[in-house]
């Protein structure tokens, strides 16, 4: 038997003192490491080591058991302290919860807003194997010139021959604002689609009446959805029913299907049969949706649904090969060859990605963005973290007028663990009235913001075990992260200490939560700032000199019967002195400049070629003056000069300058020639530059000719004042050439500011987090106050004995905040600044951030601190000095 | 009166035997050699924690030796109550013992 000590592993004991109750602490270790030599002497040390281990496993059970009992008494114990707390303390227990519950508040209205968003088409059966079509465009240099999300017809026979991976592939044309008629009910819809009958096997969209299979199979087939059936039909079955739809074409309801998800990206209420399209335009291999020679005109959206074992990587692999054999390869003017997959190539998009990822030309309904959802995920965290913060700074604050609870609490015999729990336990149970006050908030907002956000969140997720897990989980953490702190600090008091009268300063936590004050309010004085930005911006964008006048002109849509009667109409419009011109156009202000035929320009005989595209623009007569446009050199249009009508060019001053001229004048009748469609003419006038497009675009060469047979959109201006005399009559004039049609007009300006509603509910958003984050940072400060003024309470008692003034204290105690705002502010300013700018750049004309913005926040931002601070300064120092000196 | 089992009842007649030196694995091995027969540790300890929460025994700290790593043991002892209870079960178990002999030899 050897003498020597055999010793267990530090780490045994340790482990071992983790599971064993405060009055074994001593001697059980001391029990275990004799039976441990004695083990290891007997077989060994590992036998030895094995032992030890096993006997911690098993005081595992009695420990819990053991915890638990001694736990439940001590709950009922610090329940009732966390409720006295809150009953002494009100005012400051009620800024503190709902500190924290604002802040949950908003981190679960994000988190049903998120989820939501990645719902998106989530809903059909194989979501994973549905994708939808989507067709790129290439400039020269290889960068994406126009993207949109539907593609030529031909293409998809073709490929569906191609690709044997393509189990179903269906085209979808979107028919446009439709008159739909049933009896005396006519609207106008604008969610009317023509769909190929496999439409019901790609896409989940279920019957309720009617025949999935066959549905779609005939011409002029019509399936409605629910809402739709109940607005045309009411009571009645609508299946077998007939339905007029734009003036003559009757159509035969071959199916109900139930109205789609809200979150879908594209909605259908009525799904009419690809079939009636047939032969509609052209016939045979020129059929226009069903012939083979159609890759031009990308007007169908298409989606497909792959094989479950196909892999879309390797379709998409295979689709430039495609793309060259079906649209071949072409020289450029230098004879290299070019391959047409080089010019354009078709895309396959993820169906349940389009909402978040796709951002094309052309997209059905307004889509979202995923770096938003990220941005808002992260807007969460960081909301939630600081509403912990705060409650943890409030807490510690208080920290010092429950200095002789804890005290007594250690005299009769709490340990430091006992107090972490009962701190951490109070922090829990605060966080769970704060969560139930937040989904009290929630329930309040939910209907704002989904008015504001176009969506349609419910609570409903809440009550789903997931969702219920979900927030059980984030109060719990909630409340252990805000308490976490306050209880370690809390228990560190030294009891002794305490009970003599001797506070802990905790001044080495003063630091930490000045940083934390600085910061939150670096944030707030950010926001305030991008506010000022933001609101700038708007109020420029939306009164920015255009080029035009934007006022008082109402553009109504225009088809065959206005575009054939125009003369007319125009005549009959100015009959009336309130209207003052009227015009035609293919693209009018507010819309978008997509397509740019190829054009070329003959100067002094010789045709130059260019490097930049130019979009054209398709007018009747007076389209410039209907829209205020100067004319800077030359002259508009005129009925003067027949020619006009088929050989006049007017280039904006854009085009001029990009072609190499210094002065317009000097361009004034160069022979110009347009490719597609051919014209030949002459440069007859140049037109001041114009803002076309909305103001994120920067201003591009436009060409314009005549040409009213193409136009869709008629522009009215008409005179100030007397405005709905003047409505009246253009009324009267559409119904007398167009009777069908409903009289449904714009204002430009409303359109103008349309083009920027999303800057519009950034401004909101912008103001409201502002809000929010001034609200947070300023609890903030107020619990560094309150913990700032109850730690200088002797001091001022002192001050004040010796003579100091009321406003000299008041000073004294605001002062250091005013530095930390300063600092808060020179962390602020360079932040919101390079945001700010990053934000600008989208747009192609934009103010600069001003520093009269910076300046405000900054003043605004040391007001409401000075402010929030006061009270409890004043309170401080209105004190009477004896109570603040007899604490002893 | 709360009454004790015949766990705890060998335990506190480990404790009367042992004496000065009643701590945790010299019961365990007073025990062990009685019963002849391995007894584990926590099959004393938590009979003892339960013990001295019913105030049958009481605890102090005795000396510390170097193979306990220089912690002290905790000497148990039998309260005026522990006695008591002691007796009380002791009495029932005499009774039962008589009685069955009783049968047996008459």
């Amino acid at each position: 038997m050897s003498k020597e000590l055999r010793r267990p592993p530090k780490l045994f004991p340790s482990l071992l003192r983790q599971v064993i109750w405060e009055n074994d602490q001593e001697s059980l270790p001391g029990d275990f490491e004799e039976t441990y030599h004695a083990i290891s002497q007997d077989y060994g040390m590992g036998r030895a080591r094995l032992w030890y281990l096993w006997h911690i496993c098993k005081l595992v059970p009695a420990y819990i058991t053991y915890s638990i009992l001694w736990s439940n008494m001590m709950i009922k114990n610090y329940f009732k302290i966390a409720l006295r707390i809150i009953r002494k303390h009100k005012g400051y227990s009620f800024i503190n919860i709902l500190g924290l519950a604002i802040g949950m508040a908003a981190c679960i209205l994000i988190f049903l807003f998120v989820r939501y968003e990645l719902s998106y088409d989530t809903y059909h059966a194989n979501a994973d194997q549905i994708f939808r079509l989507e067709r790129v465009w290439f400039g020269a240099d290889g960068s994406v010139r126009s993207h949109l999300c539907s593609v030529a017809p031909s293409f998809i026979p073709m490929l569906e021959e191609e690709f044997p991976e393509i189990e179903h592939a269906v085209r979808t044309v979107d028919s446009g604002n439709t008159r739909v008629s049933v009896g005396d009910k006519r609207f106008i819809e604008d969610r009317f689609y023509f769909a190929e009958k496999d439409i019901f096997k790609v896409l989940t969209i279920p019957l309720i009446k009617g025949d999935s299979a066959t549905a779609l199979k005939e011409p002029r087939s019509l399936v409605l959805s629910e809402s739709m059936a109940l607005k045309y039909f009411g009571s009645q079955d609508p299946l077998g029913r007939q339905i007029q739809v734009n003036d003559d074409n009757l159509y035969h309801v071959t199916g109900i299907m139930q109205d789609t998800p809200k979150n879908s990206h594209v909605h259908y209420d009525f799904l009419a049969s690809y079939m009636t399209l047939k032969g509609i335009y052209g016939s045979g291999a020129n059929d226009y949706f069903h012939g083979t020679r159609n890759f031009s005109d990308n007007v169908t959206y298409t989606y497909l649904r792959l094989a479950a074992e196909a892999d879309p990587s390797t379709v998409s692999a295979r689709i430039p090969d495609f793309i060259d054999r079906i649209l071949g390869t072409r020289r450029d003017s230098d004879g290299n060859i070019i391959k047409a997959s080089q010019g354009t190539m078709l895309r396959l998009r993820k169906n349940a990605d389009i909402h978040l990822y796709s951002h094309s030309n052309n997209e059905l309904e307004a889509n979202f963005d995923i770096r938003y959802v990220n941005l808002f995920t992260l807007i969460a965290i960081f909301v939630l973290i600081i509403a912990c913060i705060n409650f943890m700074n409030l807490s510690t604050a208080r920290a010092t007028q429950r200095a002789k609870e804890v005290g007594l609490r250690k005299v009769v015999g709490a340990n430091r663990r006992i107090l972490t729990t009962q701190f951490l336990g109070e922090s829990i149970f605060f966080a769970m009235l704060a969560l139930i006050l937040a989904l009290g908030f929630v329930a309040l907002v939910l209907p704002y913001f989904n008015a504001f956000s176009g969506r349609s969140l419910g609570l409903s997720y809440i009550l789903t075990p997931a969702g219920f897990l979900i927030l059980v989980g984030v109060f719990l953490t909630t409340g252990l992260i805000a308490g976490i702190y306050p209880a370690v600090y809390l228990s560190s008091y030294k009891s002794a200490r305490i009970l003599r009268g001797e506070l802990t300063r905790g001044v080495k936590g003063a630091r930490i939560r000045q940083a934390l004050v600085v910061f939150q309010f670096a944030i707030s004085i950010c926001l305030i700032i991008c506010v000022g930005v933001v609101y700038r911006q708007m109020q420029y964008l939306l009164n920015a000199d255009l080029g035009y006048d934007r006022e008082n002109i109402i553009m109504l849509p225009a088809d065959d019967s206005i575009r054939n009667n125009w003369e007319q109409i125009r005549q009959n419009l100015l009959n009336n002195p309130q209207i003052l011109s009227a015009a035609l156009s293919k693209r009018a202000p507010t819309g978008r400049l997509l397509d740019a035929p190829g054009f070329r320009v003959e100067i002094k005989g010789e045709m130059l070629n260019n490097p930049f595209s130019m979009p054209h623009n398709r007018v009747s007569h007076d389209f410039f003056k209907t829209y205020n446009m100067k004319i800077i050199a030359g002259r508009d249009f005129s009925r003067e000069f027949p020619t006009d009508i088929n050989e006049a060019f007017i280039l904006n001053e854009t085009a001029i300058q990009r072609l190499g001229w210094k002065n317009a004048e000097d361009a004034i009748g160069t022979p110009i020639r347009t490719i597609a469609p051919n014209k030949q003419g002459r440069i007859i006038g140049v037109v001041a530059d114009f803002n076309y497009e909305s103001l994120h675009n920067e201003i591009v060469p436009i060409i314009t000719y005549i040409q009213p047979q193409q136009a869709n959109t008629a522009s009215i201006r008409i005179k100030p004042g007397r405005l709905q005399e003047s409505l009246d009559y253009a009324k009267a004039v559409w119904a007398r050439f167009h009777p069908e049609s409903p009289f449904n007009y714009d204002f430009l300006d409303d359109r103008i500011n349309e083009q920027y509603r999303n800057e519009a509910r950034m401004m909101q958003v912008f103001s409201y987090f502002s809000l929010f984050a001034i609200f947070i940072s300023c609890l903030g400060l107020l619990g560094l106050a309150a913990f700032t003024a109850a730690r200088r309470t002797k001091e001022i008692g002192v001050r004040k004995v010796l003579g100091a003034s009321l406003p000299h204290i008041v000073v004294l105690l605001s002062r250091d905040f005013t530095k930390w705002v300063f600092m808060a502010n020179i962390l602020a300013w360079p932040v919101a600044f390079l945001g700010m700018k990053n934000w600008l750049s989208q747009f192609a004309y934009a103010v600069r951030p001003r520093f009269m913005e910076f300046l405000f926040a900054g003043i605004l931002s040391l007001l409401i601190a000075l402010l929030t601070v006061s009270y409890q300064s004043i309170k401080a120092a209105v004190a009477d000095p004896i109570d603040s000196l007899r604490y002893e | 009166m709360k009454s004790i089992t015949r766990k705890e009842e060998l335990i506190m007649l480990a404790i009367l035997n042992l004496q000065e030196n009643a701590y945790l694995i010299a019961i365990q091995n007073y025990l062990s050699q009685i019963q002849g027969k391995k007894v584990s540790l926590t099959s004393i300890h938590l009979p003892l924690s339960r013990l001295e929460k019913s105030e049958f025994i009481t605890s102090r700290f005795g000396d510390a030796t170097a193979v306990r790593g220089g912690r002290r043991k905790k000497i148990y002892a039998l309260t005026p109550a522990g006695r008591e209870a002691l007796y009380a079960y002791k009495k029932i178990s005499d009774i039962l013992w008589k009685n069955y002999s009783n049968i047996n030899y008459s």
